[in-house]
């Protein structure tokens, strides 16, 4: 039977489709794009200290998830966050967490819990990744019936993905009212407003996220010294299909992809030293309203 | 013809046209690789795109004594584990039905609902030997797993895949 199943898999190899041209010609645009001279880097040398710091970071994030509740509220907030949300606002006998989920470095999730035996976690991520969900209104709708409770919605730019467990599968209403209530108290970050971009904003763009990154880093603060970033604007963003994915085209059309280049970390990992964001301006100013990646 | 390093190298000093020989030459069976794991076209061109947009970011880094598409199609196949393990709903009791169908079906029907029936990370162990021809040692090196690791993935793929058919009687 193996060697039929190899032989039925080697045939369906030769049935693999074809990237189409139209993908493979785009691809190839911004790949090609994305070719700088290199100028060497002197080797560093860090601790992995720095890796466990970054792990430890995380780590506290994730114990709240799992105290089971108490009756004081802990609020623990990584600056995983952009310029607002996401999480749980605090509230009286909730515990609340939010952390970035170490094995994407995009994702956040975000924990709520009490002493009732009730746990709404939420995972926030870019709607790219999940084109077709539809569109939602804050608050959500706690379903009804049932120990867990699943919601789904895309809201401004991010889907959320939100599991609500209760402690039996017929809860007191009183305690479904309180989970109905925290749901209410979840925070997602909006779509901007955003201006039409000047020649000049791509420049102004990448100066901004540079400046506001050291606030905003999740991982440890000496990380970021000596970033370095590229900026490039609307359509020629490489990621501007998940930018439009996530807020529509208008908003995408007006947004400045920023790649910031962490060197300190270019020798532990692509994925901790590259970080993507998109930036938009409004009336109020700069804002970041994505971490791509 | 110029060799990846040789073009390797260019790109390191900037040429453009030098990336993009090396893209003609890789994006195939990159592209592959991810619509293998992923079994969607945007996510597997989001994957792949994603390979060459780090490769031209960290050529510095790259090894010109090692072949260059291992290393592209490990990034890509990273990256597709990821954007597929993000589709994952929250809640865990939500995963049992969970499957990756494929967008554009394969001739062999029953094989193909085997397949979807597969996690990321064993179709890819699956695509890679299979359909890539890689062999269990360069898959470990690929995925950056002990040789033992893919071998019981590919064996426990296998497995699943005969239990699935036979259970269908095809």
């Amino acid at each position: 039977m193996s060697d039929e199943i190899e032989r039925r898999l080697r045939a369906a190899g030769h049935r693999l489709p074809d990237p189409a041209d139209a993908d493979t010609r785009v691809a190839r645009a911004h790949a090609v794009a994305a070719v700088r001279p290199v100028r060497r880097r002197r080797p560093l040398v860090l601790a992995f200290a720095v890796v466990l710091a970054v792990g430890g970071a995380f780590g506290v994030g994730y114990a709240v998830a799992g105290n089971g509740g108490s009756a004081k509220p802990v609020v623990i907030r990584k600056s995983a966050a952009l310029n607002a949300g996401p999480g749980f606002l605090p509230a009286e006998g909730w515990s609340i967490g939010v952390a970035l989920d170490p094995q994407s470095g995009s994702v956040v999730q975000a924990t709520a819990t009490n002493g009732n035996g009730t746990r709404i976690a939420a995972r926030f991520e870019a709607a790219s990744v999940h084109r077709g969900v539809p569109r939602g209104l804050l608050p959500l709708r706690l379903p009804d019936g049932g120990r867990v409770r699943t919601v789904v919605a895309h809201v401004g730019a991010t889907v959320v993905d939100v599991g609500v467990t209760f402690r039996s599968a017929n809860p007191p209403v009183a305690v479904v009212v309180a989970a109905r209530e925290e749901l209410g108290r979840l925070v997602v970050p909006a779509c901007p407003a955003a201006l039409p971009l000047a020649a000049a904003d791509t420049g102004a763009a990448k100066a901004y996220v540079l400046r506001w990154l050291p606030s905003h880093y999740s991982g440890d603060a000496s990380e970021v010294a000596g970033a370095t970033a590229t900026a490039r604007s609307g359509k020629a963003m490489p990621r501007y299909g998940e930018a439009a994915a996530d807020c529509g085209a208008p908003v995408a059309a007006r947004s400045v992809e920023v790649d910031v280049v962490l060197p300190k970390l270019t020798q532990i990992s692509a994925s901790l030293s590259e970080l993507t964001y998109f930036a938009a301006k409004t009336a109020d100013g700069w804002t970041v309203w994505e971490r791509a990646r | 013809m110029e060799t990846d390093a040789d073009l390797v190298l260019a790109a390191r000093r900037g040429s453009r046209e030098a990336f993009g020989q090396l893209f003609d030459r890789h994006w195939p069976r990159v592209w592959r690789a991810a619509y293998s794991t992923t079994g969607e076209r945007e996510l597997a061109n989001d994957a792949a795109q994603d390979a060459f947009l780090r490769a031209a970011s960290a050529l510095h880094r790259f090894d010109l004594s090692r072949p260059l598409e291992p290393w592209l199609v490990r990034i890509a196949i990273n990256r597709a584990v990821d954007l597929v393990r993000a589709r994952r709903r929250l809640v865990s009791e939500d995963l049992a039905d969970e499957r990756y169908a494929f967008d554009e079906p394969l001739p062999d029907e029953e094989l193909q609902e085997a397949l979807s029936r597969l996690g990321p990370e064993r179709r890819a162990v699956i695509a890679l030997h299979y359909w890539l021809d890689y062999t269990t040692p360069e898959i470990a090196e690929v995925l950056g797993v002990p040789l033992g690791t893919v071998n019981s993935r590919l064996a426990r793929a296998l497995r699943d895949l005969r239990l699935h058919l036979e259970a269908r009687n095809v």
